[in-house]
């Protein structure tokens, strides 16, 4: 490690305690100048939560934060960003019906009460957008952004206040790979120009790739905190075992890497697409004219670049979009027009790709959110008389089968961790055999076992007669959960991969239109 | 735990403040704020006869604070309350003098029905317009105010006028839809009873039946629940419809139980009232019942204190206490979402 770089960031003895949990336990960091600072650790191990008190979002309950040596007291991300301190959180704080420019200058969090001046921002945002490489409409509503734009237009904000310590919290957990990669390249390049960054991932292979050092916590408090290179771009003294050796401690497991094929159990499909068409919804090739079956025990991916389609087939397959042509059969019977009630209760389950946008409501306790969708099935009591005790002890299941890290059944849904909420999303489509599963970026946010344990459950519930479908940016996913693996370009399934030809390569190429495919 | 006790806390707080600076009004207005204070007080509880006074200008606070309450959990602001209780007035009224041959309860139930009806459709008109058209219901339920105001007055001096008066009044119902005195010598009317099982009840509805945990899904997060299979735009209008019916039972219960006619300028405001007992109420159904006692016995202490204060202090002081409530609770919770 070159030690000549000053320290910018300087963390020392950090406790918090949320009620009964300690989620930070004298938690000191050191970050120098110029470098990646990589923080891992399991779902709830309080990497959040420190990023939040080094971003002024709630104060420590002991220890101190300094800047460049000089102890700082943030009350608020505001106070944080004037100090050059910025993040781009877990959940992204835009404003989905503002336009793009209005969005930069409300500047981080709603915090200064003041906006920018119109004519400066849309200045110097479109000098730094050439910077980091976004091409967006400034007067369009941030919302319809696809999330590697929105992700852009919180690091332009950043920039524009001029931050020079860079806070990333899981940046790439839902970022198709290639973005990922533009974004790293980006992180490299600010650091080149001397600023700091901090990035708290659950991608090893991002740790081993780009960070100068890690910082490992486990439980609140840390575990090892060492070099991964000399240098930047010189190879890692580090591998990914040791690494999830440290994240896990001694007694916990190591997942370990797998294929979960399974195999049809029915002739009949249980899922049956044709010449569905929908219209764009966050993308500019909506669906065009996609056909595919999906059968009981099986599970299908969908494959693609972001953009491709994915969102509008999700969207008519859980009766959120109307398709304007084709058809939709789930087991012979046309559910084309059926409201998501209706499909609720003929036993479709759907994971949204966006858990706070459709997954679940915040304000409210797990348990509630537990029965959310599956209210109506009768499990919960009438419609007279809605049971909160069955809910709750609905949610205890949840949290005993994924191990979700909640501090009870009837906690707010918002004290959980991203991770854990991600976990209580995903458990309450699995804890009962799905019809049908629809299931968007399932492991966002999760750490390897956690994502390790949710692969299982989806396998084992097509075990039990589920059909699966598969939405995911993440080839490996695809590759070792999804029998067979359907690829979207531009609004079309452009082939289905099996078997022999269920590669990298092959599927790689499809998704960037490289390929004819043979298939639909 | 913690957290329900700061949910307490801070109407409590708010409204000590909001009655601290109700005190500085007064002495800047030149009166001595420690004995108008105590007259305040007095003319609210401890007077002769001033605790069922300070019961009977709670009902209509009661009602449409509910009304406004349902609204904002389902995410729909009602400003509208004061017209659909304006309609629902007219319209009990219409059938208190207009219907007759009923034995009494069942008179008075159908007009408190007819009430609630007419003022659930002047609820539900914004309340589509919002599901199917996207207008947003707080510029459409100001305009169905403007609309019931006028048309109310329409009906009262050329259509349903009572031909021996000179005032804008309807004739006076038939004794059979009068709502019975609670207790004797006072005006206190069964409509208190009325609003406080419409407030249990509400709260069953919103915490136990599937309907309420759809309407405060839709109201927290409607993308979330239209995923949840809630079919969110008929839940828009089923709760606009459900609040403007309770505004409407607050005006039927007021021309039923209090004035037994309807006359123009009735109501001073009652439904505007209910945006700041909701707020105090915290949205909660119970919570609501306690914020209307509050702001129910401080206009009636409010008029006392004003025939005893030299100089006097103008009644009017208690819209300074509800402005200052709204203003800081609207700031404090808007604060908290964007946090
Ligand atoms: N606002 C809060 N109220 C109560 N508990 C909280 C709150 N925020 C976090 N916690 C608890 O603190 C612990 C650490 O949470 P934190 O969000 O820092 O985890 P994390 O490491 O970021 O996890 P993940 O990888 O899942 O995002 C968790 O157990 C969580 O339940
Ligand atoms: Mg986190």
């Amino acid at each position: 490690m070159n030690d000549s770089r000053p320290v910018v960031v300087h963390m020392e003895d950090i406790c918090k305690r949320f009620g009964a949990v300690q989620a930070n336990n004298h938690i000191s960091l050191s970050v120098r100048q110029g470098t990646i600072h990589a923080i891992v650790g399991e779902n709830g191990a309080g990497k959040t939560t420190l990023m939040n008190v080094l971003y002024g979002v709630f104060p420590p309950d002991s220890g101190t934060v300094s800047l460049y040596g000089q102890p700082v007291r943030f009350r608020s991300p505001a106070e944080a960003l004037q100090a050059g301190v910025g993040m781009v959180s877990q959940h992204y704080a835009l404003i989905p019906r503002l336009s793009v420019l209005e969005n930069l200058m409300l500047g981080g969090e709603g915090a200064s009460l003041a906006p920018l001046p119109r004519a400066q921002v849309l200045a110097r945002a479109q000098e730094l957008a050439k910077v980091i490489g976004l091409q967006a409409d400034w007067d369009a509503p941030a919302g319809a952004l696809s999330v590697s734009q929105q992700q852009k237009v919180e690091i332009l904000k950043l920039l524009l206040r001029d931050a020079r310590v860079l806070i990333f919290d899981e940046p790439t957990a839902v970022l198709p790979p290639a973005d990922a990669e533009a974004f790293f390249a980006l992180l490299h390049r600010f650091t080149e120009e001397g600023r700091t960054v901090l990035l708290v991932t659950h991608k090893l292979q991002e740790v081993l790739g780009h960070a100068d050092e890690v910082t490992v916590l486990r439980a609140g408090e840390v575990v090892a905190t060492m070099p991964v290179r000399e240098a930047p771009g010189a190879e890692p003294q580090i591998d990914a075992r040791t690494l999830a050796r440290l994240i896990v401690g001694e007694g916990g497991v190591l997942p370990e890497e797998e294929l979960l094929l399974g195999k049809r159990l029915d002739d009949k499909p249980r899922l049956r697409v044709e010449g569905l068409v929908v219209p764009p919804i966050r993308s500019r090739a909506g669906l065009k004219a996609v056909s595919f079956e999906v059968y009981p025990g099986e599970v299908f991916g969908v494959a693609g670049v972001d953009g491709s389609g994915q969102a509008e087939l999700i969207d008519a397959l859980v009766g959120l979009a109307p398709p304007t042509q084709g058809r939709i059969w789930l087991n012979d019977e046309d559910i084309t027009c059926a409201p998501p009630s209706a499909r609720l209760r003929k036993g479709v389950r759907y994971i949204a790709e966006d858990r706070h946008l459709r997954g679940a409501i915040l304000g409210w306790s797990v348990a509630e959110n537990a029965a959310l969708g599956l209210h109506r099935q009768g499990g919960f009591g009438s419609a007279l008389s809605l049971s909160f005790a069955r809910m709750k002890e609905f949610a205890q299941r949840i949290i005993a089968r994924f191990a979700v890290r909640a501090p009870a059944a009837d906690a707010p849904f918002s004290a959980l961790s991203g991770g854990n909420q991600q976990k209580v999303v995903v458990g309450r489509a699995l804890m009962e055999t799905p019809v049908l599963l629809i299931a968007g970026q399932p492991t966002r946010g999760l750490d390897a076992a956690s994502t390790r344990a949710v692969h299982h459950a989806i396998r084992e519930a097509c075990r039990q007669g589920a059909a699966a479908l598969v939405v995911s940016f993440d080839l490996d996913e695809l590759l070792t959960l999804c029998d067979r693996i359907g690829v979207l370009f531009d609004g079309r399934l452009v082939d289905i991969v099996e078997g022999e030809r269920r590669r990298r390569e092959e599927i790689g190429a499809l998704m960037v239109g490289a390929v004819k495919g043979g298939g639909a | 735990m913690k957290t329900s006790w700061r949910l307490l806390l801070l109407p409590v707080a708010v409204f000590v403040v909001a009655v601290a600076v109700a005190a500085v009004v007064i002495a800047l207005s030149g009166s001595p704020p420690l004995p108008a204070l105590a007259a305040w007080w007095e003319g609210a509880v401890s007077a002769p006869g001033a605790l069922p006074e300070s019961l009977l200008n709670t009902t209509p606070l009661l009602f449409t604070g509910l009304a406004v309450a349902v609204g904002l959990l389902a995410g729909q602001f009602n400003i509208g309350v004061e017209g659909q209780l304006l309609m629902g007035a007219l319209a009990s009224a219409w059938v208190g003098f207009a219907v007759s041959g009923l034995p009494a309860p069942l008179h008075a139930l159908l007009a408190l029905l007819v009430g609630a009806l007419v003022g659930g459709i002047w609820g539900w008109i914004p309340g589509i317009l919002k599901a199917w058209r996207g207008a947003h219901e707080v510029i459409t339920t100001i305009m169905m105010n403007h609309i019931a105001i006028y048309l109310t007055q329409y009906l009262v001096t050329k259509v349903w006028k009572d031909p021996n008066s000179m005032s804008p009044q309807t004739p006076e119902a038939l004794p059979s839809a009068w709502l019975p005195i609670l207790a004797e010598g006072t005006r206190l009317s069964v409509g208190l009873l009325l609003a406080l099982a419409t407030a249990l009840l509400l709260w069953y509805l919103l915490k136990r039946t599937i309907w309420g945990y759809e309407l405060r899904a839709v109201g927290a997060n409607a993308e979330a629940a239209r995923a949840a299979g809630v079919r969110v735009s008929r839940m828009i209008w089923g709760s606009m419809a459900l609040s403007g019916a309770i505004g409407g039972l607050a005006g039927a219960v007021e021309v039923l139980g209090v004035h037994h006619r309807y006359y123009d300028q009735f109501s001073p405001g009652y439904g505007f009232d209910g945006i700041a007992v909701a707020l105090l109420g915290n949205n909660h159904p119970l919570g609501v019942v306690f914020a209307a006692l509050v702001f129910g016995a401080m206009k009636n202490g409010a008029v006392y204190m004003q025939s005893v204060t030299v100089p006097a202090v103008p009644r009017e002081i208690t819209t300074v206490v509800q402005a200052v409530v709204i203003f800081f609770l609207a700031a404090i919770r808007f604060q908290r979402r964007a946090g």
